[in-house]
C-alpha cells in the first residue's frame, strides 16, 4: 500500500492553548483510521488540518506527495473540492433542497446542471435518501441530516473521506447505520478517518486508531488491520434489525 | 485533428452550458434572497431611486435650463430670376454654419423658417423680370460650446464679415451672463452627482453587507468545499445588478412623473411670460441612458467591492 498522508512533526498553537504537539504519523491509501481523545485533545483540529481549514504551527503535512503549506490559493480551492467531510452537527445551506446542497461540490468543479442532476440521484440512491431530495435541510431527521452530508462528501469521489464524531448526535439505531454507510465506503476502496471516542466502536472494529491526548498522538495499530470488517457488518446488520 | 476539433468544441460547448448554469442559478438565488427581506430592498431601492431621480433632474434638467439661448443668424437677398444662385447661396450658407457645428464652435444649428417674396425688378435692364427674396432664418446655440467670452466674439466676428449674412441678433453682455451661469451649473451638477451617486454606491455597499453578513455560515460552508471567490461573489453582485436595475426604475418612474406634473403649470408660466422655460420638462434619453449605464455599473462595481471587502475580512477571520 502507498502512502497517501504523512504528519510531519505537526504541532499546532492557539493562544494560551496547544491543540497538537509533534504529531508525526502516516495513512495508506484506502485505510480507514479512527481518531480517538476526549474532547478537547485535538482530533478536530486533526481533521480541519488535513482539509485545509486549518494550518500547521510547526511541520508540515504531506498529501500524495505534495506539501499542503506550498499549495497556491487556487491550488488550496482544488485540494478542498477533493475532500470529503462529515460533521458531528451537519453543515448545510438552508436555502438549498438536499439534491442542491449535494451537488454543489459537483458545481464547484464545473459540471452542468444536468450532469450534476445524474450524479446526485445515484448518490442519493446510495445512502437511502432519494425520496428526500426536494426537501430543505430543517425538514430532515439527525440520521438523515447525517445521510444527506456522507452524499455531499461522497459525490465528489474524494481523496480523503474525513468524519468528525459523526454519530455523536445520533441514537444507537441511526449510529451504526452511519456507521455500517463508512465502512462500506472503505470497502469500496476510499480512505476514511473517523474522529470518535465511541470505545465501543475502538474495541470492536479491526482498524488502526491514533490516540490524541492533550494534543500527543501514540499510534495503536491492530494485527489484523487490513482484515475486511465482514463479520462485523452482519453483527451490525443483526443489531439493526432487530 | 478532426477528433480534436470536435473535442474542443464539445469542451467549449460545456464549459458555456456550466457558465449559463452557474449564471442562472446565481441570479435566481440573489432575487429569491432579495424578496425574502422585503423592507430591506424596498428601503435600499426607495433610496436608490430618489437619489438617481434628484441626479437625474440635476444633471438633465437643470443642464437644459442653463443652456436655453440662442443666437440668431438671419440670410438675406435679392436673386434674379431664373438665376438658381441664390438657392446655391442659402445652401453655401448652411454648409458654412454646418463646419462651425464641425469644429465644435456652436452647439447646433437649425434652419428654422424660408420665406420666399417676389417682387417686379426696378434696377435690372428688363424691367418684366422678377425679383425674388429668399429670407432664412437660421438658429445657432453657442452658449454651451464656448469656453469664453473672447471666443465668443471671434465667432460672432466671423458671421458679421460674412457677405451671405444680412444680420445676426446676439449679445455679448447676454452670453457673458450665460456663460456665467452655465459654468456655475456644471459646478454645482457636479459636485451633486458626485454626492449622489456616492450615496448610491453606499446603499448597495451597505446592502451587501448586510446580506453577506446573514449569510455567514453558506460562505463559511462554500469555503470549505472549494469554492472560489468568484463563484461566492457572484449571487451578491447579482443582488449589486437587481438593486441598480431597480433604482434606476424606480428614478425614471419618479422623474416621468415629476415631468407631467410640471407640464401643465409650467405651459401657463409660458403662456404669460412667453418663457421657454417649458423646455426643461423634456426628457433628453441620450443623457438619461448615458448617466443609468454609469450608475448600474457603479452599483456592480460597489457590490464586488462590498464582497472583496467582507470575503477578506472573512478570511482574516478564519486565519
Amino acid at each position: 500500500m502507498s502512502v497517501l498522508m504523512r504528519f510531519q512533526n505537526v504541532s499546532r498553537y492557539y493562544p494560551g492553548k496547544q491543540a497538537l504537539f509533534d504529531v508525526t504519523c502516516s495513512i495508506d491509501v484506502g485505510e480507514l483510521v479512527f481518531l480517538s481523545g476526549p474532547s478537547g485533545s485535538g482530533k478536530s483540529t486533526f481533521l480541519k488540518m488535513v482539509a485545509l481549514q486549518d494550518n500547521p504551527s510547526d511541520g508540515s503535512i504531506i498529501m500524495n506527495g505534495h506539501k499542503l503549506s506550498d499549495l497556491s490559493k487556487e491550488g488550496q480551492n482544488i485540494y478542498r473540492r477533493k475532500i470529503g467531510f462529515v460533521h458531528q452537527l451537519p453543515r448545510f445551506i438552508d436555502d438549498y433542497t438536499v439534491a442542491e446542497n449535494v451537488g454543489l461540490p459537483l458545481r464547484l468543479r464545473g459540471f452542468s446542471s444536468a450532469e450534476v442532476q445524474l450524479r446526485v440521484q445515484a448518490v442519493l440512491c446510495k445512502v437511502g435518501l432519494i425520496d428526500r431530495a426536494e426537501s430543505f435541510f430543517p425538514e430532515l431527521s439527525g440520521g438523515e441530516r447525517q445521510r444527506a452530508e456522507i452524499a455531499r462528501a461522497l459525490i465528489i469521489d474524494p481523496l480523503i473521506l474525513l468524519a468528525d464524531e459523526p454519530t455523536g448526535n445520533l441514537d444507537r439505531n441511526c449510529a451504526l447505520e452511519i456507521m455500517a454507510l463508512l465502512f462500506e465506503l472503505n470497502r469500496q476502496g476510499t480512505t476514511v478517518i473517523i474522529a470518535t471516542h465511541d470505545r465501543y466502536l475502538l474495541e470492536n472494529n479491526p482498524y488502526r486508531s491514533f490516540e490524541l491526548n492533550e494534543g500527543r498522538l501514540t499510534i495503536r495499530d491492530k494485527a489484523n488491520r487490513w482484515r475486511k470488517p465482514r463479520v462485523k457488518k452482519e453483527a451490525i446488520k443483526k443489531e439493526i434489525a432487530q | 485533428m478532426s477528433l480534436n476539433n470536435t473535442q474542443n468544441r464539445a469542451a467549449k460547448a460545456s464549459r458555456l452550458q456550466y457558465l449559463w448554469d452557474e449564471h442562472r442559478i446565481a441570479a435566481s438565488l440573489a432575487f429569491q434572497r432579495l424578496m425574502r427581506q422585503p423592507y430591506q430592498t424596498a428601503g435600499a431601492i426607495l433610496l436608490m431611486g430618489l437619489s438617481l431621480a434628484m441626479l437625474l433632474f440635476f444633471t438633465i434638467s437643470l443642464s437644459k435650463a442653463a443652456v436655453i439661448q440662442n443666437q440668431t443668424v438671419h440670410s438675406s437677398e435679392w436673386i434674379l430670376i431664373p438665376s438658381e444662385e441664390g438657392v446655391n447661396n442659402i445652401e453655401v450658407l448652411e454648409n458654412q454654419l454646418n463646419s462651425y457645428l464641425d469644429k465644435g464652435l456652436v452647439e447646433s444649428v437649425e434652419k428654422k423658417n424660408a420665406q420666399i417674396l417676389m417682387q417686379r425688378s426696378t434696377t435690372a435692364d428688363n424691367p418684366n423680370d422678377y425679383y425674388i427674396n429668399h429670407e432664412v432664418t437660421f438658429s445657432i446655440k453657442t452658449s454651451s460650446v464656448l469656453k469664453s467670452s473672447q471666443e465668443h466674439n471671434v465667432l460672432m466676428n466671423q458671421l458679421q464679415d460674412n457677405i451671405l449674412i444680412k444680420n445676426i441678433t446676439a449679445s455679448q453682455e447676454s452670453f457673458n451672463v450665460l456663460h456665467t451661469i452655465v459654468s456655475l451649473a456644471k459646478i454645482t451638477i457636479i459636485s451633486i452627482g458626485v454626492f449622489l451617486v456616492g450615496f448610491v454606491l453606499l446603499i448597495t455597499n451597505y446592502t451587501i453587507k448586510l446580506f453577506m453578513d446573514r449569510y455567514q455560515q453558506e460562505i463559511s460552508i462554500l469555503y470549505h468545499l472549494g469554492a472560489s471567490r468568484e463563484f461566492i461573489r457572484r449571487p451578491y453582485l447579482y443582488q449589486g445588478v437587481f438593486l441598480g436595475l431597480a433604482g434606476i426604475g424606480m428614478s425614471l418612474l419618479t422623474t416621468v412623473l415629476m415631468r407631467f406634473s410640471l407640464v401643465k403649470p409650467l405651459s401657463i408660466l409660458k403662456g404669460l411670460y412667453g418663457s421657454q422655460i417649458a423646455q426643461i420638462t423634456t426628457i433628453d434619453y441620450q443623457r438619461v441612458s448615458i448617466v443609468l449605464g454609469f450608475v448600474l455599473l457603479f452599483s456592480v462595481l460597489s457590490a464586488y467591492i462590498s464582497t472583496h471587502k467582507w470575503l477578506t475580512r472573512f478570511q482574516l477571520l478564519r486565519n
